[in-house]
């Protein structure tokens, strides 16, 4: 079922939480909220799980208003940061507690959960032995995920649930989280800080800013047709260069690899001209469906599949990636029209 | 971090570690060690000064009801206070009622004397509690129970004075749980009384632990409430028997063998106790 959010806010005393939120979130899919630290992507979330009360506005989870209805009512289930498996229960009574409350029978909650651990790829040999400190982050999150799963709930909630976990198993783990929320065909919100996990793993992405929603829209859409500066300049590897175009300055952000660098040789001398005006009145210019500049390659790096160059571009820096080696000095900066966005300053 | 080993302390660091030390170890000698061990020579001997166990015969032939009934007391008022703490503390917990948490710490603050005295104005056969019943018209206070006077006023009494201890301890053990394992647990259906007694009180059980042991042992040894209130007639307080063997008999022997024969039941939480105390 879709949820349905209406001119939501939700204050901290006089501190601002998130201010008339309206958004829809799809049916089936997982939608990610994203955002700097503070901007009230978990307030957010914690209004939706019914941990916090909207000051104004509704919740709606398909047609049924949740706004007023307790965590126990909603049937939302939640996936929590540092994981908040129960250290007294074994496995088996973590997974199962749910279904317990719910009185399911014994030998049918015992079925249940061997079959949701067994989904989520956790070795159901003895979970009525162990306890969830005996296994590792990773297999601690898949376990938080199979208690959040086996009640069958309509929505899933998860905040931020692979931010404690080291770099390869977040990688590993968001394809799990991905194909099991799929799998399951339930709406899924997914909070983080991450971007990149934000754009690789949701169907559609909320990106929040102060309290509000800054702009939503498929991963593709947000990521490149980022319709303010704070889109623009928090998505990606961004840069921003504030430069002369049509006679005022103006902010430009463009990302790493969306630019093209070419050392300025004697082959370059059809643009030569150009290039001597654009240096002399100090702006950028249009050529070719892309926009030039000149800068000046100061440092690289070597990353492995490529390098990185520190370039000066009118007195400020930028990183462009490339996986030719250059040599510092003069060079020619150009990136394609589409893929640089610019703002009024 | 830097591991100390003692053995590479030098002679001044050792005498300085000594010396921090030593006024606690000299206070738990004096007041602890010395008195218990000349009251368990005193226990075993007669007061012709013979070697006996003539004490502990004579103490459990006249007093094991009241031991027995001791025990039973300190027992149910444990579990009463176990059961009030944890809903009170869990409450508490699950909710911010600043004013509520400080009235219920109140006893706290107020000695055993005072308990007793207030226990005794509440329950007496004409006292606030029957008089308020009374009014209702629903029931005579001629023929309403003294609950001053009954085992049920010293439960009340022990529970209600060991009571802000009691939620001093849990109430801090409950706070130190994390909240998104509560809000998985009510994401799940669970409500306050569950919350209560699937969660918290499982999750601090080594807690809740010291505080019956120390709660326990404090009843066991209490003397002004079981003096003021009571089981007019019938068994009393292990209490009252030593001080009756002391101030009217004047049988130190007998007092000190009912003496040892409380701190062994005491022992055993104690010990449980001190392996809590250890082990955190």
């Amino acid at each position: 079922m879709g949820i349905y959010i209406e001119g939501l806010t939700k204050a901290y005393g006089k501190k601002r939480g998130i201010t008339d939120i309206n958004i829809h979130l799809p049916e089936g899919g997982l939608t990610a909220i994203v955002g700097p630290s503070g901007c009230g992507k978990t307030t957010l979330l914690r209004t939706l799980a019914g941990f916090h009360t909207a000051d104004e506005g509704r919740i709606l989870f398909g047609s049924r208003d949740v706004t007023r209805i307790s965590p126990q009512g909603r049937k939302a289930a939640m996936v929590f940061q540092h994981y908040a498996l129960w250290p007294h229960m074994t496995v088996a009574d973590n997974v199962g507690y749910g279904l317990r409350l719910q009185k399911v029978p014994a030998k049918e909650r015992e079925r249940r959960v061997r079959e949701v651990l067994e989904r989520v790829e956790i070795d159901t040999s003895d979970i009525g032995a162990r306890y969830p400190q005996h296994y590792s982050g990773g297999q601690q999150q898949r376990i938080a995920l199979a208690r959040a799963l086996v009640v069958q709930p309509e929505v899933l909630l998860l905040d931020e649930p692979l931010s404690n976990l080291d770099a390869k198993v977040r990688q590993r783990l968001r394809i799990g989280i991905r194909s099991i929320q799929q799998s399951f065909g339930i709406t899924a919100v997914y909070v983080t800080h991450d971007q990149e996990e934000a754009l690789s793993m949701a169907d559609y992405v909320i990106l929040m800013n102060d309290g509000k929603v800054e702009q939503a829209g498929t991963p593709e859409e947000i990521y490149r047709k980022p319709s303010t500066y704070f889109t623009a300049q928090f998505l990606g590897e961004s840069h921003t260069l504030t430069l002369k175009y049509q006679g005022k300055p103006q902010r430009l952000v463009l990302r790493s690899g969306d630019a093209l660098v070419t050392p300025v040789v004697d082959e370059w001398g059809t643009n030569a001209e150009t290039l001597e005006r654009s240096i002399a009145h100090e702006e950028v210019i249009e050529e070719d469906g892309s926009w030039v500049m000149e800068g000046e390659i100061r440092h690289h790096l070597f990353m492995g599949s490529y390098y990185r160059y520190m370039v000066e571009i009118q007195g400020q820096s930028m990183f462009v990636d490339d996986d030719r080696l250059l040599k510092p000095g003069s060079c020619k900066v150009t990136i394609p029209t589409e893929k640089a966005y610019w703002f009024d300053i | 971090m830097r591991r100390i080993n003692a053995f590479s302390l030098t002679l001044k660091q050792q005498l300085a570690g000594a010396a921090i030390a030593a006024p606690a170890l000299a206070i738990v000698t004096l007041l602890f060690v010395y008195p218990f061990l000349r009251s368990l020579q005193s226990s075993f001997r007669s007061q012709e000064g013979v070697w006996t166990l003539d004490n502990y015969s004579e103490a459990l032939s006249i007093y094991g009801g009241d031991y027995l009934y001791t025990l039973w007391i300190c027992g149910v008022s444990l579990v009463a206070l176990i059961i009030i703490t944890a809903i009170i503390g869990g409450l508490l917990r699950l909710g911010v009622y600043p004013l509520l948490e400080f009235i219920f710490k109140i006893p706290l603050f107020v000695p055993f004397v005072v308990v007793g005295h207030a226990m005794r104005v509440f329950l007496a056969p004409h006292g606030t509690l029957n008089s308020a019943l009374s009014i209702t018209g629903m029931f005579n206070p001629d023929i309403l129970p003294s609950f001053a006077f009954s085992s049920l006023g010293l439960v009340a009494a022990l529970v209600w004075k060991n009571l802000g201890i009691g939620l001093l301890l849990m109430l801090g053990a409950f706070r130190s749980v994390n909240e998104s394992m509560l809000e998985a647990a009510r994401g799940m259906g669970a409500g306050k009384m569950k919350l209560i007694w699937h969660f918290l009180v499982p999750m601090n059980k080594g807690s809740v632990g010291v505080m019956a042991v120390l709660t326990f042992t404090s009843m066991l040894g209490s003397f002004s409430i079981p003096a003021m209130i009571g089981n007019a007639g019938g068994s009393q307080m292990i209490m009252m028997d030593l001080y009756h063997q002391i101030v009217y008999q004047q049988n130190y022997g007998v007092a000190n063998a009912i003496g040892v024969l409380t701190y062994i039941a005491s022992l055993g939480a104690a010990i449980y106790y001190l392996k809590g105390v250890t082990k955190k």
